[in-house]
């Protein structure tokens, strides 16, 4: 029988049962949390002393790049990250050797998710055929459960049928493809916007209503007619949207449809930092933070959420299956870049930035996504993220939460940013802090419920034993940056930043249901259009 | 000065990064023989691959013998002179900011690559990337000079953005490759598509040059007085090819396909 292990006397922040900052013990067994025995003097094979530490359900990065083609391409481009000695992670005992900088090899991103107090991370954008890689780079992540997001807003099948007013066939298809690429959830990227630009080679700025060529189909529909279809599979995250227009300014007003066009149901809006700009005409010297109409609509509207995308000063990779937004990026920073179109499914987009406190429109980015996050009422609907790596590493989510605790620090900040920046927005003035149960709401909870992962991101009986524990200290960023305990099922996986051991986590994906005869067609249509045969596409199970 | 002889040098790498004559000045001799340096994958003391004699107090250091598989050399140097009577291996000189290097041989790829300031002197021929960027880089030589007496390989002066790197022999492919500033002279002969994607700087092609890419126009013939003056500098410095140049050019612009404000003066007509 597994060992049955108690930590005794933590301070614990478990929001999805309602505790917010309770000393408690918190016991498991063969990694999963139990019920503290009725009986007083039963003890525990082991005890954990728990006093003075905090307490919480391991963290969960629900939108991240870590795995697929698109990673792996900035690895290569990258490599001018990986030539000191300090991007090198050694071998060390029971763990693997591997390069750190923007986008960090496969084992080193699994330890230093592990190292932060992560038990869980989703790669966000995966084309259908590049499921086959991200499932073997996922498979050298050891220590987390991790699984990805599947692109399918500018997918040829899913467009045709949209168009031709067949719902019950884009349920079916959808069902088959997450099914077929063992994938967790659909991911809509600027739908019909990449499509468009692939087929023009121009105009990055595609609306809602604007025809996708071809197709006769607009991004409103693909929108809708994804949404509909996911949810009606039941599907435990229905919606991964990241808007059209991303990045320009005055985008705001699509963002705003795109949350009208899910028509009420679940939908989540991805890195909506980056959709939240006023301004106009693609000039960026008017861009200002339209935050507040946006906020207020997701505070009335429970069904939708979305999570930050926060950018961070310094030096990381922009990667993203937008292809135009690739081509844009690239027409302003005139670095090297990568592009790639995806058959019938996608698009990708490559390159090195550089966000500077000093440049307006980057300490704007910076300051619209705090405001996202001290502007949602409901924090359940917000969630942490930097869009790894686009807005800046994961490692920066320690930073992040002190700026969201500490409205002191926060004002130093700003502080240190142009002087125009008070003119465009409002985040000066305002006074909200997070406590840490929030806290705990926006980096494991929250992500865990919307991802409908009922074991994770809380510590009730039946979940998974992934508990963090951190030391208390009055700088935020100290006490998350270096967790005092971490368990993933039960296993302590790292002890003060030392990796303890590497488990090997879960890949999760989802297999819905669907009418297998309404696809009796798809070999055909499939065969006609791919570079590769229908019979091998599809995952096998192992 | 410090004298360095190889004592058991093999073709197994060995890295001579941030051992550089300022960076060593406050150590002792005997403490540099301690210094641990990598070779292949594993670290030494410096005592086990060289011999060393002399004093390291005016930051002049001689290395005699074949230095090739030796990496790094002068790599990040600030100030001081090191000289070596022999062949270098790849990156000397790199990210160097000051000080000279003299190489009284030949040297391998990536020569100066970086450089910021200084000068680096070869007798012999150098590899590929001399005075360009590293691999991912955006720019390359950011200022010093470079002065090869023999022949370069392919890519030199690649993403120059200031400095001033003279080949006196025959220069290899995409010579001055997206330079952003800076002046590149052969005298030698060059190899095809030189200032292919360049913005901005100076390409002086003395000898024989190929055919130009067809992003490159025709502009006027000039005789200009900076050409004249570099010459006679570089007269000066013993370059015999120097003297005898009339130094009237003709000057193309180009790469058009990056707005086409670099210049390159062909002494010689197009073949």
């Amino acid at each position: 029988m597994p060992q049955l292990i108690k930590i005794a006397g933590g301070t614990v922040y478990d929001p999805a049962n309602g505790i917010d900052g309770e000393v408690r013990d918190i016991w498991f067994r063969g990694g999963t949390i139990v019920e503290p025995p009725g009986d007083q003097s039963a003890k525990p094979d082991r005890t954990i002393d728990g006093s003075g530490l905090v307490v919480m359900p391991g963290g969960v990065d629900m939108h991240c790049h870590i795995a697929g083609p698109k990673v792996n391409v900035a690895r290569k481009l990258r490599c001018d990250e990986r030539r000191s000695p300090e991007a090198v992670l050694a071998r060390g005992r029971g763990t693997r050797s591997g390069s750190l900088g923007s986008v960090p090899s496969t084992f080193a991103t699994a330890y230093k998710y592990a190292g932060l107090g992560y038990t869980a991370a989703f790669d966000a954008a995966v084309p259908p055929l590049g499921a086959r890689q991200a499932h073997q780079e996922l498979a050298d992540t050891p220590s987390i459960d991790k699984g990805f997001y599947v692109l399918v807003g500018n997918n040829h099948y899913l467009m045709e049928q949209i168009a031709k007013g067949e719902p019950q066939q884009v349920e079916a298809y959808l069902a088959w493809l997450l099914t077929s690429t063992k994938a967790y959830a659909p991911k809509l990227v600027n739908p019909g916007g990449v499509e468009t630009w692939k087929q023009r080679g121009a105009g990055h700025s595609t609306g809602l209503d604007d025809q996708v060529p071809h197709f006769r189909i607009t991004p409103r529909q693909i929108i809708g007619g994804i949404t509909r279809a996911a949810n009606a599979l039941g599907l435990p995250h229905p919606a991964h949207i990241h808007c059209n227009q991303l990045g320009m300014p005055g985008n705001w007003r699509t963002t705003l449809e795109t949350m009208q066009a899910v028509e009420g149901q679940r939908a989540h809006l991805t890195h909506i930092q980056f959709h939240s700009y006023g301004g106009g005409d693609g000039e960026e010297a008017t861009l200002d933070s339209q935050v507040a109409p946006l906020a207020d609509y997701i505070n009335s509207h429970p069904n939708l959420s979305v999570d930050v995308g926060q950018v961070m000063f310094g030096n990381t990779t922009s990667m993203t299956g937008d292809g135009p937004l690739g081509y844009y990026l690239r027409n302003i920073y005139g670095d090297r870049w990568y592009s790639a179109d995806t058959e019938c499914e996608a698009g990708c987009g490559v390159m090195p930035i550089e966000y500077k406190n000093k440049n307006l429109v980057h300490a704007l980015q910076w300051a619209i996504g705090l405001e996202w996050y001290l502007q949602v009422d409901n924090p359940w609907q917000v969630v942490m993220s930097t869009d790894h790596p686009n807005g800046g590493s994961f490692l920066a989510y320690p930073e992040i939460i002190r700026l969201l605790m500490d409205r002191t620090y926060r004002r130093d900040i700003i502080a240190t940013c142009p002087a125009g920046l008070r003119q465009r927005t409002e985040l000066a003035d305002m006074d909200r802090e997070y406590t840490l149960g929030e806290i705990a709401i926006i980096t494991r909870a929250g992500p865990a419920r919307l991802l409908g992962l009922a074991s994770k991101g809380h510590l009730g009986p039946g979940a998974d034993a992934d508990i963090t524990v951190y030391t208390p200290s009055d700088n935020q960023a100290e006490m998350f940056e270096l967790p005092r305990l971490v368990f993933k099922g039960g296993e302590l996986l790292v002890e003060q930043g030392e990796i303890r051991t590497a488990v090997v986590g879960q890949t999760l994906h989802v297999a819905p249901h669907y009418d297998t005869d309404r696809l009796v067609d798809l070999p055909d249509w499939f065969n006609e259009r791919y570079s590769i045969h229908f019979e091998n596409f599809a995952i096998a199970e192992t | 000065m410090l004298t360095f002889r190889p004592r058991s040098l093999d073709s197994i790498p060995v890295s001579f990064a941030g051992v550089t004559p300022d960076a060593m000045v406050a150590k002792t001799t005997s403490q540099i023989e301690r210094v641990l340096l990598w070779q292949g994958n594993r670290q030494l003391p410096l005592a086990e691959l060289f011999d060393i004699s002399g004093d390291p107090s005016d930051e002049v250091w001689q290395l005699e013998g074949d230095f090739s598989s030796v990496h790094h050399l002068a790599a990040g140097m600030k100030r001081g002179e090191l000289q070596l009577a022999g062949s270098a291996g790849r990156h000397a000189g790199e990210s160097m900011t000051g000080g000279k290097l003299v190489i009284q041989g030949d040297a391998g790829d990536y020569l100066g690559a970086e450089m910021r300031g200084g000068r680096i002197e070869v007798t012999g021929s150098a590899g590929d990337h001399a005075g360009a960027a590293l691999v991912g880089s955006k720019v390359g030589m950011r200022g010093g000079e470079i002065l090869i007496g023999g022949s370069a390989g392919t890519h030199a002066a690649a993403g120059m953005r200031r400095g001033w790197v003279t080949i006196v022999g025959d220069c290899g492919p995409w010579a001055g490759y997206r330079m952003r500033a800076g002046s590149l002279f052969v005298f030698g002969h060059c190899g095809p598509r030189p200032g292919a994607g360049m913005r901005r700087g100076t390409i002086a092609l003395l000898g024989p040059a190929p055919t130009l890419l067809p992003t490159f126009a025709y502009a006027c013939q000039l005789c200009p007085q900076v050409i004249h003056l570099m010459l006679r500098e570089l007269a000066a410095q013993g370059v015999e090819q120097a003297t005898g140049q009339s130094g009237d050019m003709a000057l193309h612009n180009g790469d058009l396909l990056e707005g086409g404000r670099g210049e390159l003066f062909l002494a010689q007509p197009v073949r």
